[in-house]
């Protein structure tokens, strides 16, 4: 996987207010987390940020982080987006030893129509969207291709059945559901509407409670 | 039945808050495809219901479907030409309160244009400005 060159800065304002500032200038606050426990306060430039990820969409990515001249190897640990506009509002890096092994969460991309698809009309669920992993950051993809070809109505594919490759660990529980064909939902015919029967109030007495409707009903 | 609590801790609340934006539910959890609220505002049991079948109806058991809201809080109303006065109405039905940001329905095990019709269709049952979000 070719790495990434991001272009950063070094900011000096911290807190919401100086943060929503660099936003309306384009910019896009975040953080380096330092392998010595430090913290690196950074801005990015947002449309080259988002040119530069375009196309990338791994939930953690190796970038490498231009700081004022300075190299850092780090990898993408979280994106916070807009809640309505989805756009990126902070990005939070971990700077990365590029010889020893991380804990990382990569994307699984299910491929193949299953069997209990195509021939039973099941549905395939993917219980598990990614895949915790210890591997070197240098191993570290975008996705993981898995094949569920092979599966019918009521399978499961468990994270233990996954083969990644001897370059990956996966932490995941291994009893973990990845993905499931299961059988269509049956449509529930709606019945003519029932008397809107009231929920029962936690801690009422069942007497007082009778009562209290009635009067309602009264009025 | 009708979309509602089973217990309740008390039988009529009061209008309560729609400030703010959704702080949770404001992501695709289950499916691949999803409507999200851009408005804010009640959705009741009945529009929840009619937005299920309706979606259930046109995927013709091909796909699944998720419903990220429920209706927990009561709505009173007090009946016609009665006087102001002599206490809160009774309970009429239920809503979900949706802030701007929630995930409403999901939909995943189906193509893109299908997901795209059936959200449609949930979305004209709504009171509330919606978007189609996807993975």
């Amino acid at each position: 996987m070719n790495q990434i060159t991001l272009n950063a800065a070094v900011r000096t304002e911290q807190g919401s207010k100086a943060a929503g500032r660099l936003r309306r200038a384009g910019k896009i606050p975040g953080v380096i987390k330092r392998m010595s426990g430090e913290s690196t306060l950074i801005e990015l430039d947002t449309h080259a940020y988002e040119m530069t990820m375009r196309g990338h969409h791994g939930d953690q990515i190796l970038v490498c982080i231009d700081l004022d001249g300075t190299k850092v190897s780090a990898l993408l640990r979280e994106l916070q987006h807009d809640v309505i506009s989805g756009q990126v509002i902070h990005a939070d890096f971990g700077e990365v030893d590029m010889g020893h092994a991380v804990r990382v969460e990569i994307a699984i991309n299910l491929v193949g129509i299953p069997d209990g698809v195509k021939n039973a009309n099941g549905v395939l669920e993917q219980e598990l969207r990614a895949i915790h992993v210890d591997c070197l950051p240098t191993d570290i993809v975008e996705s993981f291709d898995i094949d569920v070809s092979a599966l019918k109505v009521g399978d499961k594919l468990l994270a233990s059945q996954l083969n990644l490759g001897d370059k990956y660990h996966v932490t995941t529980h291994k009893d973990t559901v990845v993905a499931a064909v299961v059988a269509a939902d049956e449509e529930i015919e709606v019945a003519a509407p029932a008397p809107a029967a009231e929920p029962e109030v936690i801690g009422a007495k069942k007497d007082a409670a009778a009562p209290a409707a009635a009067a309602d009903a009264k009025k | 039945m009708p979309l509602m609590p089973k217990r309740v801790k008390h039988r009529k609340v009061s209008k309560g808050s729609r400030k703010g934006f959704a702080t949770s539910g404001e992501k695709l959890a289950y499916g691949e495809f999803g409507i999200k609220a851009l408005g804010r505002g009640w959705v009741t049991n009945t529009q929840i219901e009619a937005c299920r079948v309706a979606i259930n109806r046109h995927m013709k058991r091909k796909g699944k479907l998720w419903v990220r809201i429920f209706p927990d809080k009561p709505v009173t109303k007090k009946p016609i030409e009665v006087r102001m006065g002599s206490g809160k109405g009774n309970p009429e039905f239920w809503v979900a309160v949706v802030l701007p940001g929630k995930v409403l329905f999901e939909v995943g095990g189906i193509p893109e244009s299908l997901a795209r019709a059936c959200l449609r269709l949930a979305d004209t049952k709504l009171g509330i400005r919606t978007q189609l979000v996807s993975r």
